[in-house]
């Protein structure tokens, strides 16, 4: 583990960095929106149940299939062979 | 490489279930977030070689599709900083459990929600961009786990 951890330190290192840098910018954003806190809605809390609890599930799968739909013409438009991923 | 494409099924089976509070509950969504961030960050780190290059490579000779990728990808991170630390400050169950008063504000409220609706449709064009590397990347580890 710690082999691995010190070979992969400068990756780990700019990935906490570019986060902190995007929760930097985000935050003055947000500094320059100024508003004051409001109550945590107790409802929006509260836990599912029944049938009602699968739509949470029904979401992401509709989400992530829009998505794979727009990626077909992505993948057509820039890319005339497989994943570069190697 | 069998690592990596089983970090990269826990990743997405964990964001599926983080994406899904409704289906969860509100308590696993935040705390398995914690469990879900070192996943994120390895995610990353087993794939460094590769961004190194998407990253590194003569601006003349990069395909579209590399171009692509290394745009999407960065939107895809700052999408995923920006869901999970948005997420801490308008926490129900985290910060409440440990006595801190997540004091969140209209703004971090909609910006977790409209990032975290749009991090799935970008997801899901992510893993359809890479698709034939995880097919292919699935059907090498399917064998060897035969034979093991």
């Amino acid at each position: 583990m710690k082999p691995w951890l010190s070979r992969n330190t400068m990756p780990i290192v700019l990935v906490l960095v570019a986060s902190a840098l995007v929760v930097g910018a985000f935050e003055a954003i947000d500094a320059f929106a100024g508003e004051s806190p409001q109550l945590v809605n107790e409802a929006s809390g509260a836990e599912p149940a029944g049938v009602a609890s699968v739509g949470g599930l029904i979401k992401v799968a509709a989400f992530l299939g829009i998505g794979a739909l727009i990626a077909k013409p992505i993948r057509s438009r820039f890319s005339g062979q497989a994943s570069v991923q190697e | 490489m069998s690592t990596r494409v089983w970090v990269d099924i826990a990743l997405f089976v964990g964001y599926v279930l983080l994406s899904a509070p409704q289906t969860t509950g509100i308590a696993f969504h935040e705390y398995f977030t914690i469990a879900f961030i070192p996943i994120f960050i390895a995610h990353i780190v087993l794939d460094w070689s590769w961004i190194t290059r998407v990253f590194k490579r003569n601006p003349t000779k990069r395909s579209n599709e590399v171009r692509f990728n290394r745009s999407f990808d960065i939107i895809l991170f700052v999408g995923m900083v920006i869901v999970t630390y948005s997420g801490f400050l308008v926490s129900e169950s985290i910060l409440p459990d440990f006595g801190i008063d997540p004091a969140a504000t209209s703004f971090w409220s909609t910006t977790h929600d409209v990032s975290g609706n749009l991090l799935i449709l970008l997801v899901g064009i992510h893993v359809a961009v890479h698709w034939p590397w995880i097919k292919r990347n699935i059907s090498r580890i399917r064998p060897s786990r035969a034979t093991a």
